[in-house]
């Protein structure tokens, strides 16, 4: 998220931007379209500061979040994160999964516990 | 059944023009017609000595000298809500009084049915099926169904307005629908030129999906990259203003293309936005780990449209190793099983070696059930992750 989003408002022309029409109205009625398109602008431009430091809180919100998740990996132990918030060009919904992956052991309970059924067999 | 038919077209016939119109059109009726009637009969309560004169000129010359004499009689008690109107005079008053109004008020008026004409437009883009091989037929036909289209405005305002101020009404809001169309186009084809810049680079899976604002729908992929992007010719012909509201209409239209303009510019900044937005969660999840798994859903502003983004990353690893430990349990059960059976063929006891089986087969079943869901978890993995786009 850099700073280049806020230049290219620079682009809007108002005066190619004049509805159709427009040179037909009179000086005060062509004052104020030009009042209200000069208003919009600054607006829009407004608008966009406020969208521009959502996405950051949105992105430092997500940073923090990833940040517990490490820890709690570092902890070794199983963990569900849910982070869900706004960004200033929507919203996001994040839900990370992991934890310890020690598949050894698990396996090595199951192959025992099968070769014990195995004896019992061969011994009936 | 046919005396009740017979019964029900008396007394059809008989119901007022309103009454009919609430038959015909039960969901219409609601929304314009009575934020109509709540206006004009406001509008009647504060006619001014020279209004409330030619009002009752006018409902004589219709309704004649008894009705007329009726509402003097009434007129304050109606005023001060001592006593009910009557929907028949209710409809009266609908038609009567506007007339009397000046233009601003008529005007006001006949702009109640606006929502109405739009909800109707709106309507009628229900059936259109939007894909990207077809994006600007789909709009063709929209323009068509906006230009052709029958709308059913208020019963009361074809008595109201003559046919000529109608018909310039409904042309000017037809044009700014086209034009918005238009507009919609140009945006939607904005997103889709530049729609590699939404998606994120990573290594997980990737779907998108797009909704297009103007007709809240969403667009199925069924070409990508789009080639055939073709600039869209909309039979537009600009408004002719003749009536007594053409100073409206002209003001209409200059708001029209200001929100145009704002809208335009709106756009330009969700994209861009949008764009830095997915580049920096995309980083942020990148650093989540490879042994981690996430399922982020993100909803981003496009030019003309909405993007849906949705990132997955599975440990492959680990569902291979729950699909291992459920087929050793599965193992594991049989060979138990096989060792329970024999037993109890041995001791002859058919009713439990039953039960017991009834038993059985649910646990394999629901064991084989969850490794099956988890082959299709890696294999819609897999599949997502080569193909990128989401039909509706």
């Amino acid at each position: 998220m850099s700073g280049k989003e806020e230049q290219s408002l620079k682009r809007i022309d108002i005066e190619s931007k004049f509805p159709i029409g427009f040179h037909d109205l009179s000086k005060k009625e062509q004052k104020e379209i030009i009042k209200k398109l000069q208003d919009q602008d600054i607006e829009i431009r407004g608008e966009m500061k406020r969208k521009f430091l959502k996405s950051q809180m949105a992105e430092h919100d997500i940073a923090v979040g990833i940040d517990a998740v490490h820890r709690l990996g570092q902890e070794k132990k199983i963990y569900s994160k849910h982070l869900n918030g706004k960004t200033g060009s929507g919203n996001y919904d994040l839900q990370i999964k992991g934890g310890d992956t020690k598949f050894i052991i698990p396996i090595l309970v199951v192959v025992g516990v099968i070769i014990l059924g195995l004896i019992l067999i061969v011994s009936v | 059944m046919s005396s009740y038919y017979d019964e029900y077209i008396k007394k059809y016939q008989t119901l007022s023009l309103r009454e009919k119109y609430e038959i015909l059109f039960p969901s219409e009726y609601s929304k314009s017609y009575s934020k109509s009637l709540k206006f004009v009969r406001n509008e009647f309560f504060n006619l001014d000595q020279l209004g409330f004169d030619r009002f009752l000129y006018l409902y004589e010359r219709k309704y004649g000298p008894g009705p007329t004499q009726y509402v003097k009689k009434i007129y304050s008690s109606w005023r001060s809500g001592m006593t009910k109107m009557v929907r028949k005079t209710e409809e009266r008053i609908l038609i009567c009084v506007p007339p009397v109004l000046n233009k601003e008020k008529q005007f006001k008026l006949l702009a109640i049915q606006i929502p109405e004409i739009i909800r109707q437009q709106k309507k009628g883009f229900k059936d259109l099926e939007m894909c990207t091989s077809n994006l600007v037929e789909v709009y063709n036909k929209a323009a068509q169904n906006v230009v052709k289209r029958q709308y059913n405005l208020d019963w009361f305002v074809s008595e109201v307005f003559p046919p000529e101020e109608l018909e310039e009404f409904l042309n000017v809001i037809k044009y700014t629908m086209l034009d918005c169309l238009k507009q919609s186009y140009q945006s939607v084809c904005k997103d889709l030129n530049q729609l590699d810049n939404y998606i994120p680079k990573t290594s997980g899976a990737v779907q998108i999906s797009y909704n297009i604002s103007l007709f809240s729908r969403n667009l199925k992929f069924d070409v990508f990259p789009i080639t055939n992007i073709t600039d869209l010719k909309l039979p537009m012909v600009e408004p002719l203003f003749v009536t007594k509201f053409q100073d409206y209409y002209r003001k209409i239209l200059l708001n029209h293309a200001i929100n145009q303009y704002k809208e335009e510019a709106i756009g330009q900044v969700n994209s861009q936005i949008s764009i830095s937005d997915v580049n920096a969660i995309t980083e942020q999840i990148e650093r989540i780990g490879k042994d981690k798994e996430h399922d982020t859903n993100l909803l981003i502003r496009g030019f003309g449209g909405n993007i849906h983004l949705h990132i997955q990353k599975k440990n492959i690893g680990r569902l291979q190793f729950e699909i291992t430990k459920e087929y050793f349990k599965l193992f594991l059960i049989i060979c138990v099983a096989f060792v329970g059976i024999v037993l109890l063929l041995e001791l002859e006891q058919n009713v439990l070696l039953f039960f017991g089986g009834i038993f059985l087969l649910s646990v394999i079943g629901s064991i084989w059930e969850r490794i099956s869901k988890l082959k299709t978890e890696v294999r819609e993995y897999e599949r997502k992750r080569r193909t990128k786009f989401e039909a509706d």
